[in-house]
C-alpha cells in the first residue's frame, strides 16, 4: 500500500522537472531571438550624412582637393581611431585629357589614374549631395584590406586599371577631372 | 504696415530663443555646428546676417543634406549674442533640443 502510494508521486515530480526544463530552453532561445531582433534594430536605426557612394571632397592633409567616394563609414569608438571617420578611395593623379589626334600609345599612358584608399576624419571631408556609383565589385575595398599594407598596396594596383577601365567608358566625367580651385 | 511686422517678429524669435537659452540644449559657433550637423542631432540653425558668405553657404549646404532647417536671424552677430543673453557675439547658434519653445514652427512656416 505504501509503495503503491509512493511511485505515482516520484513520477510525478521527474515529470514537472522535465518540463520546467523544457520552459527554460524555450524561454532562453526567445531571449536570444529578442537580443538579436533588438541588435539589428539598434544598427539600422541611426541615419547618417556620410553615405556609401558619397562624392566627397578631400579638404586636408595630401588628398586636399582630391574627388573620393566613401566606401564605409564607422563613428568613434573603442577601436583603433577615436575619430568618425569614412573609408574613402579617390583620385591622387587625375588622367590627362585625350584628344582625337594622340596616339594609341600617347592615349594609353594619359589615361593612366593614381588612385588612392585612406580612412579620413569626417572633419576633413566635404560631403556633397551626389552619389557616385562606379559598379565596383563589393568586397574590392574593404577595411580589413585597408589595414594590412601588403594587401592595401594590391588593392591600389587593382583600383588602378578598375578605375582606368571606368575612366574610359565616358562615364561619371565629374568624377576624373581635377577640381579646379 | 511692414516695418512693425517685422519688429514684432523679431522680438517673436528674441522670446523664443530666450526660451531655448532656459530649457533647451544649443550650442554656439561654426564647429560645433558643423558637428552636430554632420551627426545630424542639429534641428534647427540660426544664421546672424553678417555671417561670413563662406561659413554661410558652407553651414546652409550641410543642413540641406542632414534635412535640418535654417533660420536667417533678422540682425548682426552682435544682436544674435545678445538675443541668447550672452555677451559675445554669435554667428550661428545651433538648436538641438528646442526644449519649451517652438522655434521650429517658425522655421517651418518660413
Amino acid at each position: 500500500m505504501e509503495n503503491n502510494d509512493n511511485q505515482p508521486q516520484e513520477t510525478k515530480t521527474e515529470e514537472i522537472k522535465t518540463e520546467e526544463i523544457k520552459t527554460e530552453e524555450i524561454k532562453t532561445e526567445e531571449i536570444q531571438e529578442e537580443i538579436t531582433k533588438m541588435e539589428t534594430q539598434t544598427e539600422t536605426t541611426t541615419p547618417e550624412l556620410f553615405e556609401k557612394n558619397m562624392a566627397v571632397i578631400v579638404l586636408r592633409g595630401r588628398f586636399a582637393g582630391r574627388k573620393a567616394i566613401v566606401c564605409q563609414q564607422a563613428n568613434r569608438g573603442n577601436d583603433k581611431y577615436s575619430f568618425d571617420r569614412c573609408l574613402v578611395y579617390g583620385i591622387e593623379r587625375y588622367p590627362k585629357r585625350i584628344i582625337r589626334r594622340h596616339t594609341l600609345k600617347q592615349k594609353e599612358r594619359k589615361s593612366r589614374i593614381k588612385p588612392f584608399v585612406k580612412v579620413v576624419n569626417q572633419k576633413h571631408l566635404l560631403p556633397t549631395r551626389y552619389k557616385i556609383d562606379l559598379e565596383l565589385p563589393n568586397d574590392l575595398v574593404t577595411g580589413e584590406k585597408y589595414d594590412d599594407p601588403a594587401k592595401r598596396k594590391q588593392l591600389k594596383t587593382q583600383l588602378r586599371t578598375v578605375l582606368k577601365k571606368q575612366f574610359l567608358t565616358g562615364k561619371n566625367r565629374w568624377f576624373f577631372s581635377k577640381l579646379r580651385f | 504696415m511692414p516695418p512693425k511686422n517685422k519688429k514684432l517678429a523679431q522680438e517673436g524669435i528674441g522670446n523664443k530663443l530666450a526660451v531655448v537659452m532656459k530649457s533647451g540644449k544649443y550650442f554656439f559657433g561654426q564647429n560645433q555646428c558643423l558637428k552636430s550637423l554632420r551627426k545630424k542631432s542639429a534641428k534647427l540653425v540660426v544664421i546672424s546676417n553678417n555671417c561670413p558668405p563662406l561659413r554661410r553657404s558652407e553651414i546652409e549646404y550641410y543642413s540641406l543634406l542632414s534635412g535640418c532647417s535654417v533660420l536667417k536671424f533678422k540682425g548682426s552677430n552682435v544682436d544674435l549674442g545678445r538675443s541668447c543673453g550672452r555677451y559675445f557675439r554669435a554667428s550661428v547658434v545651433t538648436i538641438i533640443d528646442p526644449g519649451d519653445s517652438d522655434i521650429l514652427d517658425l522655421s517651418k512656416a518660413n
